[in-house]
């Protein structure tokens, strides 16, 4: 029994040993992936040298976006044997006036986008990572990964990316006979009055008018702009802002064509639309969401940790592979997915060029708020 | 002197009664109408714990200077009339219904079953009646098979579908407010008015209308005021042409983050609407004079 006792400990302290760490094995975290296709990766080696029991995070993150999900909180909670809770956001704005107003002492871990990244930094609500403790930060896609939008001055790294998408064109193939789609201007045509949904987001709306114009979607002329959203507001059905708002216009036959998230899409075909998800020639428009840690939080190490249990193997091939795919930042787990997946997370054919949301200075962001506003009021 | 004491402590009594509900409307009601003027003259935001940036009337010119403002302020003004006439004329035969038609024991149920929508989440409620404004939902496909309308025709995603779901939000309190007084009127006076030869149209003049005026002006007050302000339905159902001015408003606080120029347009609303209740409580002023004399209910 000894004996036995005795090469059971060396097997698992051997296990252990060679799981270390995610750039050269993985985590040993029990989670595992169905799919196989990725190492485990990251956290939980903190997660058994550290004792959070009895401690609770606060993550301000959209809800119903992956890190609520079972494989997301539940299994941090059951690796850490602490709390996850999450504060609900409905806009940055009004997340970082909440946090300026007192919020800030609740929260330890606030997804932002990187058009946002700077402004909560100047205002002090978010202080830079270390990012030696993210264990699978060098796997973290390089062109979303310390840009210059989520760097301080002194190149602080103020935000980890943890996922990253498009929001793209997609149409109903049953609906629009056999016509061929392949760029923004489609959804200008006469012929698809009153069918079009439209992200009622004025990053993308405006990049995209300036895409089927020729123009720089980064510094547009903002006239030509108008004038073009202007000319597409016949063609709109509904500017959906929400998961709910968009399912229901297009499964109700309201719309056959607009821009969309892609698992949206990916959970319409699973439902049996024949609906197609592209990439115009003109280029799409992309986003990715960091995570930063909160300034003062008083869960430092526990914030640290979900950061890197969520950029690592476990997190990140589960986020891909479920029923409503988001398509991961870590590149090693991207290596790993099946075609399946792939297609699922609409990458079989990767966009050629995506114009990325990027932080842009208060006046460029007030008019371009204004622009917006005054198309739609119209 | 025995009997003034015991009328002072009485008078003590009343006023420490009143003290919390004096409270309430200080804290609720005139404080934050005293922070909304002072924040309307705000340059930029307003933060708590934080300096305010200074004060301006920058606001008040954005506001009046934008094309804007004054067509969302009108369409927003249109809308709220449209409701609250509907929630009026649909009201008014309810609530005569629930008050003198049906047997008082059966009353009450039907108060609760009038009053069961404004129990409901708001959100709950947009999202179901947009389910069955769709086409071939339980409420259109019937409409399409007698070919009143189209298979695919709807109203959703235009001012008619917000016009609806406001109705149905803001009608159970029309039917409340008029219920409450229609329920008061003597059926004897009713009755006598009909022994003296009065039409139905007579005795609703000259009886019906006058003694209900006071819920009907409350009615109107609940939901001509909120309905102006609404922004969750035009910008969920109402499409690309459905922006009122509350959107316009909550933009300012969950998207611009300029809090004084949100105050601003919301101070612009409130006195806009304080003065068109003004108006209506005019002319219901002068009708009840012309029908026949004020009548308190």
């Amino acid at each position: 029994m000894k004996i036995k006792r005795i090469v059971c400990l060396i097997a698992a302290a051997a296990m252990a040993f060679s799981l270390a760490a995610c750039g050269g094995g993985n985590g040993g975290n029990s989670g595992g992936n169905e799919g196989g296709g990725a190492d485990s990766g990251s956290a939980a080696d903190a997660g058994e040298e550290m004792d959070f029991s009895g401690q609770t995070l606060t993550v301000a993150n959209w809800s119903d976006y992956a890190t609520d999900q079972e494989y997301g909180a539940a299994a941090f909670e059951e690796l850490y044997n602490c709390n996850v809770e999450f504060y609900d956001i409905t806009s940055y704005p009004e997340l970082l006036q909440t946090m300026l107003s007192g919020g800030q002492s609740t929260i330890d871990v606030v997804n932002i986008n990187p058009m946002y990244i700077q402004q909560y930094y100047g205002e002090g609500v978010i202080t830079p990572i270390d990012t030696s403790r993210i264990s699978c930060y060098d796997e973290l896609r390089e062109d979303i990964t310390g840009i210059d939008d989520v760097l301080t001055p002194d190149g602080g790294v103020l935000g980890v990316p943890w996922i990253w998408g498009t929001t793209s064109m997609f149409y109903n193939a049953d609906a629009v006979d056999g016509s061929e789609i392949d760029s923004w201007a489609d959804l200008w045509d006469p012929q698809y009055a009153g069918k079009v949904a439209f992200f009622d987001d004025y990053t993308n709306c405006i990049m995209i008018a300036a895409l089927v114009n020729g123009d720089d979607p980064y510094d547009p002329d903002l006239d030509a702009v108008q004038a073009k959203l202007m000319e597409l507001k016949p063609n709109i059905r509904t500017i959906w802002s929400t998961y709910d708002d968009f399912m229901s216009a297009i499964t109700s036959g309201q719309v056959v064509i607009g821009n969309a998230w892609p698992s949206n899409i990916t959970e319409l075909r699973n439902q049996g639309m024949n609906i197609e998800y592209i990439y115009p020639s003109e280029g799409t428009i992309g986003w990715a969401d960091y995570f930063c840690l909160v300034d003062g939080s008083a869960e430092t190490d526990l914030a640290m940790a979900w950061i890197d249990f969520c950029t690592g193997h476990d997190f990140q091939y589960a986020m891909a592979t479920e029923v409503q795919p988001h398509t991961p930042a870590n590149e090693a787990v991207m290596a790993t997915l099946d075609d399946e997946t792939l297609a699922n997370l609409w990458l079989t054919n990767p966009p050629e060029r995506m114009y990325m949301s990027l932080y842009m200075d208060n006046d460029t962001l007030q008019r371009w708020i204004d622009l917006w506003t005054e198309v739609q009021a119209s | 002197m025995e009997q003034v004491s015991t009328v002072k402590k009485r008078d003590r009594g009343t006023r420490a009664l009143i003290l919390p509900s004096a409270a309430m409307l200080l804290f609720i009601s005139i404080i934050p109408l005293c922070l909304l003027v002072l924040f309307s003259f705000v340059d930029g935001n307003v933060t708590v714990g934080r300096g305010i940036d200074g004060f301006t009337i920058g606001n008040f010119v954005r506001a009046f200077s934008s094309a804007m403002v004054p067509k969302l302020l009108g369409k927003s003004f249109l809308i709220s009339l449209i409701v609250t006439l509907i929630c009026i004329g649909i009201g008014y035969p309810a609530a005569w219904a629930i008050a003198k038609v049906v047997k008082p024991q059966r009353r009450n149920i039907l108060v609760m079953m009038a009053a069961v929508p404004a129990l409901i989440s708001q959100l709950l409620l947009i999202y179901t009646i947009m389910k069955l404004l769709q086409p071939g939902s339980v409420l259109m496909e019937p409409l399409a098979r007698l070919g009143i309308i189209a298979d695919t025709d709807t109203i959703l995603y235009s001012s008619k579908a917000v016009i609806f779901i406001l109705v149905y939000e803001y009608l159970p309190y029309m039917i409340l407010c008029l219920y409450s007084v229609l329920e008061k009127i003597d059926d004897r006076v009713l009755e006598a008015a009909r022994t003296l030869g009065a039409g139905n149209y007579r005795i609703f003049r000259d009886i019906i209308l006058p003694q209900s005026f006071p819920g009907l002006f409350s009615g109107i007050l609940i939901i001509f005021i909120p309905a102006a302000g609404s922004f969750v339905e035009p910008d969920i159902a109402g499409g690309p042409y459905g922006m009122m001015i509350g959107s316009l408003i909550n933009t300012q606080y969950n998207t611009s983050l300029n809090m004084g120029y949100g105050a601003a347009l919301s101070l612009i609303l409130l006195v806009l609407m304080a003065l068109a209740l003004l108006v209506i409580n005019f002319i219901m002023s002068t009708a009840e004079r012309k029908i026949g004399g004020k009548i308190n209910a």
